[in-house]
């Protein structure tokens, strides 16, 4: 997908002894949205910017070692092995160690001539690196400014984790002037390292620029524009976990302790095997205990105890996705969790005093197919009409934000339908629900719109799964749990034809093997992934 | 070749023949006399007589007209298809008018026949009789129809590529009675039409037809149609054993047809007949149908050859001919195979080998058949595909083609072949026939003079001057222009030497000439013999001149031009703007050499517009003509270096034009100019991306007078940038403004803060160097902490210790703590004993930092001790200091790192004995310990 952005000049911060100006530049493309302020908490609001920041370079993907020059070196050796191993004759072998001793020498004086270019690459790599870092940015963090509060949000690299910065006003000791709407902002690593500079005893200023949209000159180098083209499954990474927010779930707090202790384990420990989750152990009236696999380990936070009726136990994988929250660590009064369930998003909300971090994490970091995916997140939950739609729509962009109730009320519909209708415009990136003040807040992530439907599944294969679940063409036949994860055996009903299919399924929610009775799998097993009937089946038992 | 009485004599023998299948019907004796040479036949003792269809195929095919009694005697014995279909046919080709109730009587009778209905209608046309309105009607689309080109676009409108067309055949017929003129338009779309079914059907009829109507143009193109076409279609025999007389053979079973893109069903296989009563459009023609086809055709050529209808001969063959055009001629080659003999004596097989020869164009033939047919060696077989000896094939001379003296009688077809074919041995062999008859040239016409001269044959060109030695009347402007374009100096020197030109007669036809050797020539042609007329062109042609596709014309124009005084400023720019690079650089060139005054006054954009242009070589030549104005031209000076700087700093990549730009810029005499930069300007360039925008930025700015003033800030800025120039000006005018540096060292310190290493290691030498014990004070100190490099907080950090006096420690404390790196948070830690002990009130601005610090995770070990220790000392010192440590000690002490939880409850606990008023989170309780067990 292509998102275009237009900026004259670029985001700044000008420092001077006695003060620190911070002044975002917006994107011109969009309806004119700008905020000029002076801000109060200056290092709080340092430190929770400096966590955005991290959560926007954030990028836990595993990535191969690059054994290229190993190969290369293991190619030259290759003919001296072979010919050591062929050659049983005294000569030769005297000749290949001669030759061999050669080779060495000369190697060491390569890599003495070759050092001091080697090191000089290296710095020049580094250099490239931290001069073109801002060409590996995904997207420039959005912000919205409604009567309330301001609130920047981001997704990371690796698909995985979103955060959203909210600032009351009462965070600002000086409100100038404002006019509501989203935009994005041109973001730089450059403009991380000045936000490190903001202390105290400094005045700081936070604007986001008016005067761009006033500006007509436009054929000076000054104005910035850029064409991005985000992959879709980033776009859809995204618009899950923000829908996800609609979601019901399971809450509670946390002393800000506890969330240490959460990220000592972490530190301290690295799981070289699976299972790798940490399972949320919750008794009512009791402290919650976290349980840490595949050590077993368990702590508990006495001073958190769970509130709820019910007790739960959940599972969250990719937890070291929160490490990105230990700089918030001194600010927090709480956290605040919202579980969704089982290898579904969580949200951990700190509140910093009038200014609220959001950490939104997807079910796994790595979103690919061998977990259960997030299938029903881009589902909708409720039939509606193009006007409910719209209806619900300018109930909110009224306001900007307003409650269920307060939207019951203006539109006349009932809590369930728009609950649904506004997880339908969350999954079109236009609200996200605020689940610290527990309202629904117009956002429009992309000013052109996002094409849903080409985001609803990662593959075709998902979507001929989604269809024959939906079509009722799938019957779970067993199900059961072994050691060490579960099997799932069904049938699927595919044109007609019925497929037996059968999943194992290990403690991480990988799909570590199945089979099905179609000609996809007899044909290539799984080497083309799962077939649809595997998906549908899996869709259906929920695992 | 056959005499005329040979002819006779044949034409005699077969209406006898006829004639006596009538009267033995009757019950005649079989007997007949030949009045032509008295020769008696005697039918009767014959066996094996002739069928009666192909009598009168035979009748029809030699056109006997004296066989009409005879012809017509036999109608009451016609019973099969095919002798009613030979009937009609044959009288069509020798009937007369009246005949023609007989043919439409017949076609009535037998009117569920195809091909005797297409034969009828086909006799009648013949006969003079008109076709009926009918068949006509899905012709509609094409009346109206009167020119080629007009035909020829109804014609691809119609054509359908998965149809059959079946239109294509009357449509023949109707063009071949109306509007005979339009017919070759009509074959030479038709030849062009692809070798598939759908088209292969209505060809075929019309082939037939026009054999019937003598259309022998027509005849000779479908011949070659069919000839160039590949089979696809074949036919799947499928065999049975039977006995047959006490042995098992192999007998045919059946014949199907089979289409490689068509699926076929080896269960039920389509019949040869089925598939062509389909209207399939895939199905083709058969390797059989192919070989019979031609084989009719060269049966055609040699009985018309042998016939009095020599032109027919002529013409088919002329066409043939023609339509090998475009077939590709291969070098005579040999090939060398071998077989095995059985030697008797031996009483084995022995592999002999034996060479193939092939002559050129081995596969042609249909060529050779004509062209070479009367020589040893080439009387091929006419079904075989290659011209093959087991000789080599020796050089031919002389005439050789078959049936050489019908060629003679007539000059069209020759004529038609020097003009029109692009084979050269075709043209040799029209070329030694025309040679052979010099009264063919009386027939030449300019048109064909015109073909002639186009022709690639060099021999074929050679025969112009000849023949318009003898016939002037031919000579028209056009010929003597192609004559004085023409590639062959041997023409072109002809046309000096016995032609006179006109300037008009080669000016006119050049500016349309698109081929660049004709162009050059007739360019060189009016240098040559009209240079006092071509230099005195007027504007308008020198404008058409100039315009050309073609360079050279262009080129000689910016001559022109350059000769010419006044130059008209429109023609200049024509050339300037010229589609090729040469005719441009020649216009820029002229441009050039205007007088300044000229350009200062008239065209000072063009040059500031040449400048910045993206042609290489516009800019080269604009670059000089820009700094000569500006020497001279003050005015124009500034107004270049406005426009470029401009031009600078617009959005985009840099390019060479931004390259041309710099070096013009920073160079005399351009570079005094650049004063009329203004600083914001400057400042803008050397912020660019670009860099040829920061040379010219930084050009400007050195040359300033006043780079004095340049503030600290600014250098600092200097100091920061990419290129390694500018940053050491930077550092030098630091240098040189030391003691500004020293007193604005707050914005001197912003140095640090840059990638480039250079500039970092200038900046703490020049504070080593210059800064006193006075200056470090700890806002410089801070500012220096604020920077983040690792490098430079190590170097701060290093005068911190020196230079923060006991005064300024604690403020400076306060403000290190709230820097977030670690190495400074070590640092201000390691100064909590010696700067904030025993003050409360710096302690509780503290607590942030006190907060921060120990809630690192796994970090900050020994920060963390000094900040657990101090906290324990100045809480058991002081009761407000306590009540601010018990919170902070609260909110951490159920931390699982079992050291901090340590400390917190050993502080907390030490707390809660010391000010046991105090609210402490610790509750002890008292516990019986159990005695040791004894170990016994």
């Amino acid at each position: 997908m292509e998102f275009e952005r237009k900026y004259q000049g670029g985001s700044t911060v000008r420092q001077t002894a006695g003060g620190t100006a911070l002044s975002f530049a917006p994107d011109l493309l969009r309806e004119p949205t700008y905020f000029v302020g002076s801000l109060g908490r200056k290092v709080a609001y340092r430190e929770a910017m400096s966590a955005l920041h991290a959560v926007v370079k954030s990028d836990l993907r595993f990535k191969r070692e690059d054994k290229t020059d190993y190969k290369a070196w293991a190619a030259e050796q290759e003919q001296l092995w072979l010919a050591e191993h062929m050659t049983n004759l005294p000569d030769l072998r005297n000749r290949i160690a001669e030759v061999r001793t050669d080779l060495e020498a000369v190697r060491k004086d390569r890599s003495r001539v070759m050092k001091p270019f080697w090191a000089a690459q290296n710095k020049w790599r580094r250099h490239m690196w931290t001069m073109d870092y801002d060409a590996r940015f995904i997207l420039d963090p959005v912000i919205t400014i409604h009567p309330d509060e301001l609130f920047f949000e981001c997704f990371s690299q690796d698909e995985s984790t979103y955060g959203k910065l909210s600032l009351d006003y009462n965070q600002f000791e000086r409100v100038d002037t404002f006019a509501c709407g989203t935009t994005n902002v041109d973001y730089s690593d450059a403009l991380y390292t000045e936000f490190q500079k903001i202390r105290t005893y400094k005045q700081t200023d936070l604007r986001v620029e008016p005067s761009g949209f006033t500006v007509t000159t436009e054929r000076e180098a000054d104005f910035k524009e850029e064409k991005i083209d985000l992959p879709d499954s980033w776009v859809r990474g995204f618009l899950q976990v923000s829908t996800a927010m609609t979601m019901p779930a399971v809450s509670f707090d946390l002393h800000p302790t506890d969330l240490a202790n959460i990220l000592f384990v972490l530190r301290q420990k690295r799981a070289k095997q699976g299972p790798r989750y940490m399972r949320f152990e919750l008794t009512p009236g009791q402290a919650v205990k976290i349980n840490f696999q595949p050590w077993g380990k368990i702590v508990d936070c006495p001073r958190s105890p769970y509130l709820g009726d019910v007790a739960r136990s959940v599972k969250v994988w990719g937890r070291r996705r929160l490490l990105v929250l230990e700089r918030l660590l001194p600010l927090a009064d709480f956290v605040r969790i919202h579980l969704l369930g089982d290898g579904q998003p969580s949200f951990f909300l700190l509140k910093l005093g009038g200014m609220t971090f959001t950490l939104g994490m997807s079910g796994w970091t790595e979103n690919d197919w061998s977990r259960a995916g997030q299938f029903n997140l881009m589902t909708a939950r409720v039939n509606y009409t193009p006007s409910d739609l719209d209806r619900s729509y300018q109930a909110l962009r009224d306001n900007w934000f307003r409650t269920t109730d307060q939207l019951v009320t203006a539109t006349g519909f009932d809590r369930a339908k728009i609950h649904g209708l506004m997880s339908e415009h969350a999954r079109a990136g236009n609200v996200i629900y605020d689940l610290n003040k527990g309202v629904y807040r117009a956002r429009e992530l992309s000013k052109d719109g996002i094409p849903l439907e080409t985001l609803r599944h990662s593959s075709e294969v998902e979507q001929e799964a989604f269809i024959l679940e939906l079509g009722g063409h799938v019957n779970i036949t067993g199900q059961a749990r072994l050691e060490q994860g579960e099997t799932v055996a069904g049938q699927v009903n595919d044109g007609g034809v019925l497929h037996k299919t059968l999943l194992r399924i290990n403690e991480d929610k990988q799909l570590t093997d199945a089979n099905c009775s179609c000609d996809q799998y007899k044909a290539n097993g799984l080497r083309l992934g799962p077939c649809r009937h595997m998906l549908a089946l899996r869709m259906h038992a929920g695992t | 070749m056959l005499t005329p009485l040979q002819i006779q004599e044949r034409a005699e023998a077969i209406t006898a023949r006829l004639r006596y299948v009538a009267d033995h019907a009757a019950g005649g004796d079989g007997v007949y006399t030949l009045p032509a040479t008295g020769k008696v036949i005697d039918f009767s003792h014959q066996k094996n007589g002739w069928k009666l269809s192909r009598l009168l195929y035979r009748v029809g095919e030699l056109r006997i007209t004296g066989a009409i009694d005879a012809l017509l005697a036999v109608r009451p014995l016609l019973v099969a298809e095919f002798d009613v279909h030979a009937f009609v046919r044959t009288l069509g080709i020798i009937g007369t008018k009246e005949h023609i109730p007989l043919v439409e009587e017949l076609r009535r009778q037998h009117k569920s026949s195809a091909i005797i209905v297409r034969a009828a209608r086909q006799s009648i046309l013949q006969l003079g009789g008109k076709l009926e309105a009918v068949h006509l009607s899905d012709l509609s689309s094409f009346s109206g129809v009167t020119t080629p080109e007009g035909l020829n676009s109804r014609l691809q409108e119609m054509t359908r590529d998965d149809e059959v067309n079946d239109w294509l055949y009357p449509l023949y017929l109707s063009l071949y009675a109306e509007s005979p003129s339009l017919l070759p338009s009509l074959v030479l779309y038709l030849v062009s039409l692809p070798q598939r079914g759908n088209y292969f059907q209505p060809l075929r009829y019309i082939l037939k037809a026009a054999e019937q109507l003598a259309d022998y143009p027509t005849v000779g193109a479908l011949f070659c149609w069919i000839w160039k076409g590949v089979p696809v279609s074949s036919v799947q025999r499928r065999y049975d054993y039977k006995e047959i007389g006490g042995r098992w053979r192999s007998v045919l079973r059946s014949r199907s047809a089979y289409h490689p893109a068509m699926p076929y069903d080896w269960q039920n296989p389509t019949s040869l007949a089925e598939m062509s009563k389909q209207r399939n459009t895939k199905w083709g023609f058969t390797p059989a149908t192919r070989q019979s086809l031609l084989r009719r055709g060269y049966r055609l050529l040699t009985t018309l050859g042998n016939s009095q209808y020599g032109k027919g001969y002529v013409d088919m063959a002329t066409n043939i001919l023609l339509a090998l055009n475009d077939q590709t001629v291969e070098p005579p080659s040999e090939e060398s195979t071998g077989r095995y003999v059985y030697d008797q004596k031996a009483r084995r097989h022995r592999y002999v080998q034996y060479k193939i020869y092939y002559p050129e164009a081995a596969d042609l033939v249909p060529l050779h058949w004509i062209v070479n047919g009367g020589e040893t060696g080439y009387e091929i077989d006419s079904t075989k595909t290659f011209v093959s000896g087991s000789q080599p094939f020796t050089a031919l001379t002389g005439r050789r083609e078959r049936y050489a003296p019908l060629w003679d009688e007539r000059p069209e077809p020759i004529i038609r072949l020097l003009g029109e074919s692009t084979m050269r041995l075709v043209q040799d062999f029209s070329l030694r026939v025309f040679t052979a008859k010099p009264d063919f040239s009386a027939a030449l016409t300019a048109t064909d003079i015109d073909k002639m001269l186009v022709s690639q044959h060099e021999g074929i060109n050679g025969l112009v001057p000849l023949v318009l030695t003898n016939r002037p009347e031919l000579v028209t402007d056009a010929i003597t222009y192609a004559l004085i374009v023409h590639e062959q100096e041997a023409l072109r020197d002809w046309v000096a030497n016995n032609l006179k030109s006109k300037f008009g007669l080669v000016f006119v036809p050049l500016l349309t000439e698109k081929d660049p050797t004709r162009l050059a020539f007739a360019l060189a042609w009016l240098e040559r013999f009209h240079a006092a007329e071509l230099a005195q062109i007027s504007e308008e042609q020198l404008s058409a001149l100039a315009r050309h596709p073609l360079p050279a014309a262009g080129l000689l124009a910016a001559r022109l031009l350059r000769e010419r005084q006044p130059q008209p400023y429109a023609l200049i720019l024509q050339l300037m703007t010229a589609e090729h690079v040469e005719v441009r650089a020649a216009g820029i060139e002229i441009f050039g050499t205007l007088p300044l005054e000229n350009l200062y006054a008239n065209h000072r954009e063009t040059v500031l517009g040449m400048c910045v242009a993206e042609p290489e070589e516009i800019r080269d030549v604009a670059v000089p003509i820009a700094r000569k104005l500006a020497q001279q031209y003050p005015d124009f000076g500034k107004e270049l270096v406005t426009t470029l700087v401009d031009f600078l700093r617009m959005r985009g990549q840099a390019t060479e034009i931004h390259a041309t730009i710099s070096e013009l810029l920073c160079h005399a005499p351009i570079r005094p100019y650049l004063t009329e930069v203004s600083d914001e300007e400057i400042w803008k360039l050397l912020r660019s991306r670009k860099v040829p925008a920061q040379q010219v930025g930084f050009v400007a700015l050195t040359d300033r007078k006043s780079t004095g003033t340049l503030s600290t800030n600014e250098l600092v800025e200097l100091g920061r940038h990419d290129w390694v120039d500018v940053r050491e000006f930077a550092h030098q005018r630091l240098t040189t403004s030391a003691d500004r540096s020293v007193y604005e060292v707050l914005d001197f310190v912003r140095l640090f803060d840059t990638h480039w290493e250079d500039s970092r290691t200038f900046a703490k030498q020049f504070l080593r160097d210059r800064l006193t014990a006075r200056d470090w004070t700890p806002e410089v100190l801070i500012a220096l902490l604020d920077i983040p490099r690792e490098d430079v907080q190590v170097f701060t950090l290093e005068f911190v210790e020196r230079y923060v006096g006991k005064t300024e420690a604690t403020d400076f404390l306060l403000r290190a703590s709230q820097h977030p790196g670690r190495q400074v948070q070590g640092f201000a830690a390691n100064w909590l004993e010696t700067h904030a002990t025993g003050q409360p009130e710096v302690i509780e601005q503290l607590e942030p930092f006190f907060k921060t610090l120990l809630s690192q995770i796994s970090r900050g070990r020994v920060a963390k001790d000094r900040v657990f220790t101090f906290l324990a000392s100045e809480s058991a010192k002081n009761e407000s200091t306590a009540q601010l440590v018990i919170p902070l000690l609260e909110r951490l002490m159920l931390t699982i790192a079992i050291g901090d939880r340590a400390r917190c409850l050993q502080i907390l606990n030490d707390l809660r004995r010391r000010y046991p008023h105090l609210d402490t989170p610790l509750q002890v309780t008292a516990t019986n310990l159990s005695q040791p067990k004894k170990i016994s």
